[in-house]
């Protein structure tokens, strides 16, 4: 007896293992092909949109809206550094006055911190738990989300519902494809990006430093010589095994640290090189090490756990390098000192760039018709957008008077961002936002320039397939960790000797493999 | 009589035994859920893991995923400083523990062994974050207390965390300051548990204290003993990551003595996020205590039968 009991819970277990399914699906989401070419198309075509005697056309989306049915909930994640938010209800409320009229569905924004972003989306998509619009780009990349199954196929829900979308986002377009398929549309299609020193203004105001677009190391160099005298660190890399962002920007380095490569002329050259072996990147290291012999540099960076964006913050030291865009100094602002920004490195666009910040629509969403439908309306109306990305006028930021676009938190119960804050995302089109200041009406002119001054890699649009070799991957990326750090912080003995051993190394783990796997498959990317 | 003892339920019916299985059931459906139904998760680490397809769908990958744990020379570090620390922390912790629980039975104040109780087992309870940062403090580059105590006998102030050679005492000391009170307290349970006449009748007998530990103690502890290094051994491929990872602070340079299993993963499919690879390296992981943990039983079984686990 006691044995039929034993099994019969072991049987009990077993179906109930079976049944759980951790995150099986029998299309009964009506999004279950994601991943595979029927997936956007059937979900489309079960939308009920345009099927209803009672639908009501969408002018200016194209698409129709059935009024009739119950006003179905969109959940979209918006990525944060907490998971709660203090003025959500209020700003789903004032969308939802929008959003019922236009496209008949409300809105549901989840905040998700952006250290929990990769895990919570696909324990939601395994879970089956209810995620329509889910954010692409920061912590979770493309490359990576499509062969794990957890994004839409977008071509048919685009062409159908999407006309807004695909006007914004058309120079980019080709980075929004894998193998030809869109699985996620760009939130900033202003894909050029260079690099900068973002430094604090009254600082430099107070000592008589003046810094200017371009400045070299050594330039900068005596910025940290003067600084010194004041007791101030011109910097500090941290504990850092990123290749810094005075090169993540001005090479493609297909958005993952160059562990596949990368193309050192991206404008002009599209072979596929070992970056840790470049000429540039030794120079680059030598004159950190300079930096750091010269005591420009705190002593204990590799230990110190404070993060760049804290030092700056309390002043502990002048300035860091950055990525440059038109709009990077508003994530730097400080309530405490004026900060200022300088262009070293000239802009360039290309598919990691593009891929930043995106928006997709999770593979396990009940209703890809109305996600898409609220993603269209966001590149469409300004006020849509702007509600997103910014919240609501007088509590959660306040127009600055004179201007047009312009907004500050100053003075409004988010100075701290602790009300509603999208620090991590971007919501629509660039042109129809609103600009923080020290921006102001100027920039859109300035963004538009920007981009068009910018250098577009000759590979814009391709990705490496890298399925082959995850586990090279998985080996560089732990060596990077084991030998950058110390290279970074030009705290090795001679910058020589240790690239040589980071460099044998790299290839030991297959770097070279990797390298000409991805010159393969670019070369036939390119011949198509 | 047989007749009505089957009725009614004797001691070895099904009936008789009810009451007592209902009370065992939630605990038999908690073992279920939670040490059971995760089985069937160890077919991940053969799949090419897609979340919209879900783990049965998912098409097979053969041993791909476990390819990335032997791609590099760090492979044969790696395990080797699983393998070793986890070697030395058993048999450290095993004489400590022991020790230390032999040592707080001998206090006779009640108030003053609960103290050092208390005291022992508190950092057990601290999070590794906390514990990093108390090393920290100690041994920081520029603020350390023992770097700055030797830089003035020496002259020369050490670079903890740039140098490895510190770390595989380091590591020790903070393992066993760590685990010495919760191993302790298993150990104490056992000693508590041994009948008082065995001391009375060796120290009628002129036993001296050590001869009392030596030959009644420690041979009563043996099943204790026992069970628990055959159990630790179940955990000899993994490896403490807040220990290995947040304590020495990450530092590149020291991975040669701090790399272990479990932070190799970490690293490797960081930026990866693969599923696949890192259940191959926890099924790996399994398995190798699996083994361990059978055949320390059967080693055990063919010395003393009675101290087997199974």
């Amino acid at each position: 007896m006691k044995k039929k009991l034993v099994s019969a819970l072991l049987t009990a277990a077993m179906l109930g293992t079976m049944l759980a399914g951790c995150g099986g699906d029998d299309g009964s989401t009506g999004a279950g092909a994601a991943g595979n070419a029927d997936g956007a198309g059937s979900s489309t075509a079960d939308g009920s949109a345009g099927t209803e005697a009672d639908s009501a056309g969408n002018a200016e989306n194209g698409a129709e809206i059935d009024f009739d049915e119950e006003p179905y909930e969109v959940s979209i994640q918006f990525v944060g550094l907490f998971e709660e938010n203090n003025n959500v209800a209020n700003v789903e409320a004032a969308l939802n006055e929008i959003t019922l009229k236009k496209i008949n569905c409300t809105v549901d924004i989840v905040p998700t911190f952006i250290g929990d972003l990769p895990t919570n989306t696909s324990m939601a998509v395994a879970g089956g738990e209810k995620l329509d619009i889910v954010t692409v780009g920061l912590t979770q990349k493309m490359d990576s989300m499509v062969p794990d199954g957890l994004l839409l196929e977008l071509d048919d829900l685009l062409a159908e519902r999407g006309p807004a979308v695909t006007a914004v986002t058309a120079d980019v377009a080709e980075a929004q494809k894998i193998n030809g398929v869109t699985y996620a549309v760009s939130g900033y299609p202003y894909a050029a990006m260079g690099s900068g020193f973002v430094y604090n203004k009254t600082m430099a105001d107070q000592y008589g430093i003046e810094l200017h677009d371009g400045m070299t190391m050594e330039e900068l160099g005596e910025v940290g010589e003067t600084l010194k005298e004041h007791g101030i660190y011109l910097t500090t890399f941290g504990n850092s095994y990123q290749l810094n962002y005075k090169f993540a920007n001005t090479l493609d380095i297909f958005g993952d640290n160059a562990i596949y490569g990368g193309l050192l002329d991206p404008a002009n050259s599209t072979v596929i090189e070992n970056v840790y072996d470049s000429e540039e990147l030794r120079t680059y290291w030598k004159s950190v090490k300079a930096w750091a012999d010269a005591g420009y540099l705190p002593s204990d960076q590799l230990t110190d756990t404070v993060s760049t964006q804290e030092y700056f913050s309390q002043q502990k030291i002048f300035g860091t390098y950055t990525g440059y865009t038109v709009n990077q100094i508003a994530v730097w602002l400080s309530p405490d000192f004026e900060t200022g920004i300088i262009q070293v490195d000239d802009g360039l666009i290309c598919t990691g760039t593009a891929r930043e910040f995106m928006l997709g629509i999770a593979s396990n969403c009940e209703r890809p018709d109305k996600a898409m439908d609220l993603i269209n309306l966001i590149y469409e109306d300004p006020e849509v957008c702007n509600l997103l990305q910014y919240g609501v006028e007088g509590t959660d930021y306040a127009a600055v008077d004179g201007t047009e676009n312009v907004i500050t938190y100053d003075g409004t119960p988010n100075a701290d961002h602790n009300s509603y804050y999208a620090g991590f995302v971007h919501y629509g089109d660039p042109l129809k936002q609103k600009v923080i200041a020290p921006l102001d009406d100027n920039y859109y002119d300035e963004l538009v320039a920007f981009e068009e001054s910018a250098d577009r890699s000759l590979c814009f649009g391709y990705s490496f397939d890298a399925s082959d070799y995850s586990a090279e991957a998985g080996a560089i990326s732990s060596k990077l960790q084991e030998m950058l750090p110390e290279l970074n912080a030009g705290m090795v003995a001679d910058v020589d000797a240790a690239v040589d051993e980071l460099v044998a190394a790299l290839e030991d783990v297959g770097i070279n493999d990797v390298i000409a796997a991805n010159q393969e498959q670019l070369d036939a990317y390119l011949g198509k | 009589m047989e007749r009505k003892r089957k009725k009614t339920g004797g001691s070895g019916s099904f009936l008789h035994w009810l009451p007592f299985y209902l009370m065992g059931l939630p605990g038999i459906i908690y073992l279920f859920i939670n040490n059971y139904l995760p089985l069937a998760g160890l077919q991940i680490a053969f799949k090419n893991f897609n979340y919209g397809k879900g783990m049965w769908k998912s098409s097979w990958a053969g041993f791909k995923n476990f390819k990335f744990l032997f791609k590099t020379n760090d492979a044969l570090i790696m395990i080797r400083n699983t393998l070793c620390y986890n070697v030395v922390w058993i048999l450290l912790g095993m004489v400590v523990g022991v020790t230390a629980a032999i040592l707080i039975n001998e206090v006779l104040s009640k108030t003053a062994k609960k103290f050092y109780q208390t005291i022992i087992l508190l950092p057990y309870l601290m999070s590794m974050v906390v514990i990093a940062y108390l090393a920290y403090a100690y041994l920081s580059p520029t603020s350390g207390l023992f770097t700055k105590i030797i830089e003035n006998i020496t002259g020369t102030a050490p670079a903890f965390y740039q140098e490895s050679k510190w770390w595989p005492f380091i590591l020790t000391f903070i393992n066993q300051w760590r685990g010495i009170g919760f191993g302790m307290i298993l150990y104490l349970s056992s000693i508590l548990g041994i009948d008082p006449a065995y001391y009375e009748a060796a120290r009628l007998d002129g036993a001296s204290k050590w001869q009392q530990h030596k030959l009644i103690t420690i041979p009563l502890l043996k099943p204790t003993i026992i069970m628990l290094f055959i159990l630790n051994l179940g955990q000899i491929f993994r490896s403490d990551f807040g220990l290995f990872y947040q304590v020495p602070m990450n530092q590149g340079k020291l991975f040669s003595v701090t790399q272990t299993i479990d932070t190799y993963v970490y690293r490797a499919l960081l930026q990866l996020n693969d599923v696949g690879m890192s259940s191959a390296a926890s099924f790996i992981q399994s398995v190798v205590g699996f083994l361990f943990i059978v055949t320390a039983n059967k080693i055990v079984s063919k010395l003393d039968e009675n101290s087997a686990l199974f």
